[in-house]
Formats: structure tokens, sequence, C-alpha cells
């Protein structure tokens, strides 16, 4: 019985040092937000500044809340749209035989492969040629075509989804649409959690497109407008650390939501295969 | 149901086909098509630029519009206070661009032939690289025919492209002195007064002797520069008449290396701090009161120094460099082909760079006089009201005029190839922090560039 109570307090022990050193950078990060830029390089700080004030005051100096709500429209409807886009086409994929099924899912792949910085250009050109620069579409619909989404659903589907029950609902009447949204969906629920984080997360953070195809300011992303707190001559890092402290929330909040989903979702990714 | 399986198929086949086709859109290669899209435009803009100056002629006295400035600080909207009083009619749209991240905006909009602003910043690191691209119109033929007079000598290479066309004006006068920490020049020197230390450092062979002196008097703790970053800047004046690049040649030997030696020196003497510049901790080293000198330029003294420092009335003195003077960054304005308002956009950067209202107000509001020279003769910059507490009641504008009309300060004629060697030169910097000396260095430092630009011989 003291054996065993001994092994649970070496347990608790290494999880609790575990658990200090995943949350101290984040502990760290939220100080950090606190204190003058220049006071931070001084050394390790692990109490809280007195220049909380003044670090809000500069993040309120842009216009933040404009680029929290551009940026909460974009992540949330680049990962509703993703969802959607990526269970649709997984979903074919997986279940259905059609002409050149696999040369179409190799060319899927290979799109992975390529740096979205080689096709910036190519992509920019054509969001001025139907019209979308300037507006938060180039960052919500074109995302939606996620090559790796598809590669996801497509694994999740082929043996989440079981060929005899999309059999007997086919007997039973059902069209493929409702047969995707009633049966399949539902079998896929995990998956779609995770896809959705992800792609929320990925759009969250991504600085690269907003920067190209946007030149409003009441439009910018919170990357973008978090940028302008480094100038030429100074970089108000504590600012900078305070406003990324304070996006973060969703993200942690939507982990904490979901993180039954996520958890699931990539551990039956990983047992299937 | 055969017939709903044929149906199912044709409608997977076309889901996935257009699944595919969206997702190759954004990664395929098009520059064949940019570039027509580009000639087509270019073709545009030149007709555009005529029927412009034609208005131009017709409406003088009248103009009235709108144009677009990217820029990433508050700089211009506060620098052209006055602009919009003189011209009422012109609205001026200030778009935030991180500086960063500008040059790669800037590129991409011009290659995907996208929404140009009519006025576009260059900041000095990426210069040689954006002027040399053929998006920008020329402000010394016509419609603009900006007058060389207009600008110190000194101004013109820093604004031409490799054709020799003028296409973007620096807005600010970037001469650079050594500002300096008076307690510890009084501890080091003896003296505080500026007028006597320009007496004492006649040359640099006596700046690196005084900076063992610096490092042995007081154990280590202080040193002459912030760190090697700090004397690069600092000697650049030296050596920056001839570009780095002739000819498609390496010129790194005459331009860089003494600088290089200068430095080895000094990093084997200790008198070079480790602060790396631009770094937070850099930052912090103005606050230290252990450094006696810095580069200073003119947007040095209200961006890094008062920005960094900024209790301390009275500690800093300004001198000329040894050699005379240098010019160290600054921001030209240049319009695009693109821009659509070009006649707006030239009476906007005219009214800012080269005249005299332009020059009051950017002066009075950042504290940083312009290239226009046909101020310089009056007192505009140098009234004993320019008089800095800052510097111990020095005019220290009177100091960067001196530099200015110094017939020794020059600049070095730019590149496309300046950004990526002056990495390279950081890179090398670094490597002879931990004691690699400027003759091991230069050939490293040559073959960091080849590496970039093949093209290049050393």
């Amino acid at each position: 019985m003291s054996k065993k109570k001994g092994l649970n307090i070496i347990g608790f022990v290494l999880i609790l040092l575990i658990s200090v050193v995943a949350i101290l950078p984040f502990y760290t990060m939220l100080i950090m937000g606190t204190y003058y830029t220049n006071d931070l390089f001084t050394g390790m700080k692990f109490i809280p500044g007195n220049y909380l004030g003044e670090n809000i005051k500069t993040l309120f100096s842009i216009d933040i809340l404009a680029f929290y709500k551009n940026s909460i429209i974009v992540a949330g409807g680049s990962a509703i749209l993703t969802v959607i886009v990526c269970a649709m086409a997984g979903f074919a994929f997986a279940k259905y035989k059609f002409l050149f099924k696999k040369t179409l899912f190799s060319s899927v792949m290979v799109t992975m492969m390529i740096p979205m910085q080689l096709g910036l250009v190519a992509f920019v050109i054509e969001m001025q040629a139907v019209g979308w620069r300037n507006s938060l579409l180039p960052l919500i619909i074109p995302p939606a075509a996620s090559a790796f989404g598809v590669f996801w659903m497509t694994q999740f589907a082929s043996s989440a989804i079981p060929d005899e029950v999309m059999e007997s609902a086919r007997i039973d009447g059902c069209n493929e649409f409702t047969l995707f949204v009633k049966i399949a969906l539902p079998f896929m629920r995990a998956a779609c959690m995770t896809l959705a984080l992800l792609a929320f997360l990925w759009s969250w953070n991504n600085l690269l497109t907003p920067l190209v195809v946007i030149s409003n300011e009441s439009l910018y992303t919170i990357p973008l407008g978090i940028r302008q707190l480094s100038t030429t001559f100074r970089n108000d890092t504590a600012a900078q650390v305070l406003g990324l402290s304070l996006t973060t929330l969703p993200i942690l909040l939507l982990f904490s939501a979901f993180s039954k989903s996520l958890i699931s979702g990539l551990s039956a990714a990983a047992v299937k295969g | 149901m055969n017939k709903n399986l044929n149906f199912r198929k044709v409608v997977s086949l076309t889901a996935a086909i257009a699944m595919t086709v969206t997702m190759l859109a954004g990664c395929g290669s098009n520059n064949e098509q940019a570039a027509q899209s580009s000639g087509q435009a270019q073709t545009t803009t030149s007709t555009a630029a005529e029927s412009t100056a034609a208005e131009s002629t017709s409406q003088t006295g009248a103009l009235k519009g709108e144009i677009t400035q990217w820029v990433w600080g508050d700089y211009e909207k506060k620098g052209a206070v006055d602009f919009t009083k003189t011209y009422p009619d012109i609205k001026v749209n200030y778009v935030m661009v991180p500086q960063n991240d500008y040059v790669k905006k800037l590129q991409t909009t011009a290659a995907s032939n996208g929404d140009m602003p009519d006025v576009a910043n260059l900041e000095m690191t990426a210069r040689g690289s954006l002027a040399n691209l053929d998006i920008w119109e020329k402000l010394d033929a016509a419609p603009y025919n900006l007058n060389k007079d207009d600008l110190v000598p000194f101004a013109i290479p820093i604004s031409q492209n490799k054709k020799g066309d003028i296409v973007c004006v620096q807005i600010d006068n970037c001469v650079g002195g050594y500002a300096y920490n008076r307690e510890l020049a009084k501890k080091y020197f003896g003296t505080d007064d500026p007028a006597e230390l320009e007496k004492v450092l006649t040359n640099w062979d006596v700046f690196v002797q005084k900076g063992k002196e610096i490092s042995e008097k007081s154990g280590g703790k202080n040193f002459l520069f912030a760190g090697s970053d700090d004397a690069y800047y600092a000697l650049i004046g030296l050596y920056t008449k001839e570009p780095w690049v002739q000819d498609k040649k390496l010129n790194l030997d005459t331009t860089v290396l003494p600088t290089m030696k200068y430095i080895e020196q000094m990093i084997k003497d200790k008198a070079l701090g480790k602060y790396v510049m631009w770094t937070p901790a850099w930052n912090s080293s103005f606050a230290s009161n252990t450094v006696v000198f810095y580069a200073a330029p003119t947007w040095f003294v209200p961006f890094v120094m008062k920005a960094n420092d900024k209790d301390a009335n009275g500690k800093y003195g300004l001198i000329t460099p040894p050699n005379g003077g240098y010019s160290w960054g600054g921001t030209a304005y240049g319009i695009p082909k693109e821009s659509k308002n070009k006649e707006l956009a030239w009476t906007y950067i005219k009214w800012f760079t080269m005249s005299r209202e332009g020059s009051e107000g950017f002066f009075r509001t950042q504290g940083t006089p312009t290239l226009y020279s046909k101020v310089y003769d009056t007192d505009l910059y140098t009234n004993d009201a320019n008089k800095d507490p800052y510097f111990g009641g020095q005019n220290i504008m009177q100091k960067y005029m001196e530099i200015a009309k110094n017939p020794n300060t020059q600049t070095r004629p730019m590149t496309e190839y300046d950004a990526g060697i002056y990495d390279s030169i950081v890179v090398v910097l670094r490597a002879m922090d931990t004691g690699l000396s400027a003759d091991q260095a230069l050939p490293k430092l040559k073959a960091d560039i080849i590496k970039k630009f093949p093209e290049l011989q050393q």
C-alpha cells in the first residue's frame, strides 16, 4: 500500500513538473505584457510589472478591436467553410468510385507539397480578377479548399463510415445529399471538430495572405495589425506580447471547449491511419 | 438505380475536379500572364501620365482629389499637417503597412498588377532593389521635371536607379554625427565640450586608441561603441563614395574592408560592447551609462535616443565625425507607374521634400530637416530656438547643417544588391565578434554574397 502511495507521489511530482514546464512560457508571456519593453531584457520576470496601463494604451493606439473582429470573422468563417468543403470532398474521395479518382486525389496531395509563397502572385492576380481584393473573402473562401483537410477527411471517412450503413440508407430511399448530411457527417463529427480547430488556428495566425491582399486598414486582422507596433526605429515588444496574449484567449477557449473532440479526432485518425 | 449511380459518378467527378482546380489555382506559376498584364498596364499608364500632364497644365491652382500613401507610422501624417492647409482639396489617405513587410507587399502588388498606392515609401535598406524595379515614374523627366539643384548634392545618388533616373526623393536629411555621453566623455577625455572633443578626436586611429584606453580604465565596463554594428555604422562615412558593386563585380576591398579592420582592432581592444543593434538589449544600452559614443544621424535623436533614454536632459553632446560626416538611412517617396493620381502625388511629394513650407512643417513636427537645399542658407534649422536641452543646450541642428554642407559628406550610389550585401555584412560582423579577423572575414563575406547573387564576380 505504502509502495503504491510512493509511486503516486512520484507520479504526481512528475506531472507537476511537466505542467510547470508547459505553463511557464504562457505565464511569462502574460507577465511580459506588464513591463516596459527595455526592462524585459534585464532578466526573467515572474512578478507583474507596473507598465500594464501604458502597454494597454499603446495597444489601443492601434485599432485592435477592429482587428480582433476581423480575425474572428475570418477565422470563424474559414473554419466553417473548410469543414463543409473538406468533409464533402473527403466523403466523395472515400466512398465513391469515379473516373480519375486516384489521379485527382494525388493532385490534391501534391498541392500540400508546394509552399504557399510560390503561388502568391498568381493567387493575388486571381483575387484581383474576381474582385475580392481589399475584402475579407480571400481569407475565408480559398482556404476552404484545404488539401490537408481533404486528405484528413478522406482518411477518416474511408474507415469511420461503414458501407453497410450507407447501403441501408440508400435502400430506405435516402438521396446522396441526405446520406451525407444525416448519415456520414455524424460519423465524421470528431474529424470535423479537429479540422475546424486547426483551420481556425491557421487562419487566426495567418500573416502573409492578409498582407498581400488587403490594403485597407479597417480590414486588417490581428497578426497584420499588431505589427504596426513595430516600426523602423523601435519594436514595442511588451505591447506586442500583451496584444498577442489577449489574442490567444479565443484559441484557448476554443480548445478548452472542444478539447475532447480534438483529442478523440486526433487519436482516432492516428489509429485508423 | 443504375441511372442514379451514373448521376452520383458525374456529381462526384465534377466536385472532385472543382476541388482540385481550386487548390491548384493558387499554386501554379503565372509569370507570363503577369508580365503580359504588367506590360498592358504600363502602356495604359503612360497614356494616363500624358493625359495627366495635359490636365495639369489646364488645372494649375485647382488641384482636387484623393491620394493614397502606404506608410508604417504617423511620420507623414504629422509631417504633412500643413499640406492640407495649402491644398485643402487634396485628401491624403494613409494606409499603415508594417515596415518589416512593406517591401514584400509592394513587390507582390506590383507583380500582380494590383492597386498600387499613389505614393510609396522607399526605405534606405531596400531602396537599391526597389528603385531598380521598372515600376516608378521618372521624376527628373516631364511632366515632373525635378530640379536637382533643389536637393543637397549627396541626396542625388540615393534617389537614382542604376540608369541614373531619379525615381524617388528622400524626405529626411540623415546626415550623422557622433552623440556622446557627457559624463563618460569628461571621465575619459577630461572634457565634455564638443569643440574640445573634436580637437582630440581628429582621426580614426586616435578614436581606436581612445577606445582601448576606455576599456582599460573602466576594467571592461565602459565601451567606445555599443557593439560592432554601431562601429560599422560610425565608420561607413569614410568609405561611401563608391558603390558596393561595379560592373557586376564586388567592390568591397576598398569600401568595406578598411572598416572591418578598424572593427577587428576595436574588438581586440575590448572597446566594443556586446549589444546587437536594434535588439531590445541594445535599446536599453542608452540608459545603462556604459557606452561613450553612438553614431547618430538626425533621425536617431528623436526616434532612438529620446525614445530609449527618456529622462536624460543634458546627458548627451554631439560632435562631427573625424572625416566630416556620413548619411545613414532615410525614407524616400516615389510615384508608382500604376498610380492613378500622379499629378496630385507629385504635388504632395514636391511640397513635402522641396518647399520651404514642407521643410518647416516636417522639422516642426518630426525634428528632422529635409534635403531641400534652398533653406540651408537660412536659419530655419539653426536658430537659437533649436537649442536642445537633451544635449545640454547644444544647437545640434547647427552641427548637422555643418555636416550636411561639408563637401566630404557623400553617399554611396545604390545598387540592387545592397540589401543582400548588408545582410551578409551583419552575418560576418557576428563572426568577427567571436574572433574572426577582417582578412578572414572578407572572403567569407564575398562567398556569402556570391551565393545569393551568382551573377556577381568576386
